[in-house]
């Protein structure tokens, strides 16, 4: 058999996780390594992950191989519980997402992020998300100076 | 959150993000986060969908929370046409989704036309005033793209439909709740989208003889949602019959006499 059913990939810090091949296809990423390379029982580095972070993109990925089982109506429950983490979490996975290219994943992380933010002042989305605040006063009474579209 | 910098996440999760908020929170909020943040809000791709909020009136400001907002930054100087054009500009003929608010003006929405040339979705707003409503049978041949249209029982359904059938060859869906269908309207259906896919006329008074033209003469359709609607029944055997080969076919709730049974 030309392929092996099993992928082991490594964390940044050392951790092997040896899963399914087609689950490890979700990655666009790893997919690309394994159509280059086809490692047979090769060990695939993922420099930018940390183990924690990994275990829980694995866990997406084995829910959302497709399965003619589970309709939408699991998934969307799954995915919400799925997101439904502390901020520095959801940075972690995104950043893991964007790397292993897994553009479903990304889009839920999105859509959580923007549903936190969404409607609450720039002085609340810096605090949810622990962000520097870096205009200057001028700058921020420049916003509505500049504004010109407000008037005729 | 040591060494996890939201400000400096990569364009492209950013910008993912911020198409999903809405114009209010992308004009308003999101830009004064922070430097990093106010530069990727710029970027067209976040003003894909420009879907107004339908509380922007033309004179009436302590109606909503937006136009609320917008009136005390800008007092009387807001000018709603001045607004849709700056928000459009954004886009960079991007736009692949509208949604006009109410008080739209003609001069606005020829310029929507003009400048998203893209657009697969147009979402009619109820409130849009009569004049305006006149001239979009014209302004649909600039948007060839279209997919998606949204409409009500106030607009001129066949001329618009016309208008589609000449220049939009991509358009699969159309969505009309609540709209009033005899015999004219389900024939401008028939002859103008014989290649439909989606339909949604749920809450719509329907003749059951225009549900047998337009399943006799809609044969691409995969989704028709005619829930709650009047003038045909819900088990007519017939209208069964026809749908059965939709892989999405709802008409729960529909009765003949009314909704009052």
């Amino acid at each position: 058999m030309a392929f092996t059913k099993k992928v082991t990939l490594k964390s940044s810090d050392g951790e092997l996780f040896i899963i399914d091949r087609a689950v490890a296809l979700q990655s666009r990423t790893i997919q690309y390594v394994l159509e280059d390379t086809n490692p047979v029982d090769a060990i695939i580095p993922v420099p930018a992950v940390d183990a924690r972070t990994l275990s829980k993109v694995l866990e997406y990925c084995k829910k959302h191989l497709i399965d003619l089982n589970t309709d939408f109506e699991d998934y969307s429950k799954w995915d919400k519980d799925f997101v439904d983490a502390e901020v520095w979490m959801l940075y972690d996975l995104i950043m893991a997402a964007d790397y292993l290219h897994i553009p479903p994943l990304i889009d839920l992380i999105c859509d959580k992020i923007a549903s936190m933010f969404k409607g609450q002042t720039p002085d609340k989305i810096r605090e949810i998300f622990n962000i520097d605040n870096d205009f200057s006063k001028e700058e921020e009474e420049d916003f509505k100076k500049k504004s010109g579209w407000a008037f005729k | 959150m040591g060494g996890r910098k939201w400000e400096d996440l990569n364009m492209d999760c950013l910008v993912n993000v911020f198409h999903k908020v809405g114009i209010e929170s992308l004009l308003l909020d999101v830009p004064r986060v922070c430097k990093s943040w106010h530069r990727a809000s710029l970027d067209p791709k976040c003003w894909e969908s420009l879907m107004f909020p339908e509380d922007i009136k033309c004179k009436i400001w302590d109606n909503g929370r937006f136009s609320k907002r917008l009136m005390m930054e800008y007092q009387e100087n807001f000018s709603s046409t001045a607004f849709i054009k700056f928000v459009i500009d954004r886009s960079r003929g991007c736009a692949a989704a509208l949604g006009l608010p109410g008080c739209c003006t003609e001069e606005a929405l020829e310029y929507a036309a003009n400048e998203c040339p893209e657009l697969k979705t147009l979402k009619l707003n109820t409130d849009l005033p009569n004049k305006q409503r006149k001239i979009i049978p014209r302004l649909i041949p600039k948007w060839k793209n279209l997919e998606v249209l949204v409409l009500d029982r106030r607009h001129k359904m066949k001329e618009i439909l016309d208008q589609i059938a000449l220049h939009c060859s991509n358009f699969m869906r159309l969505s009309a709740p609540g709209i009033k269908v005899g015999n004219w309207e389900a024939s401008a259906i028939v002859t103008s989208l014989p290649n439909l896919r989606y339909l949604v006329l749920n809450g719509a008074t329907i003749e059951r003889k225009s549900v047998v033209m337009i399943l006799q003469g809609c044969k691409q359709l995969v989704h028709l949602d005619a829930r709650g609607c009047t003038r045909f029944d819900e088990d007519d055997a017939e209208i069964l019959e026809l749908a059965s080969h939709i892989p999405s076919f709802m008409c729960e709730g529909s009765r003949r006499n009314g909704r009052f049974t």
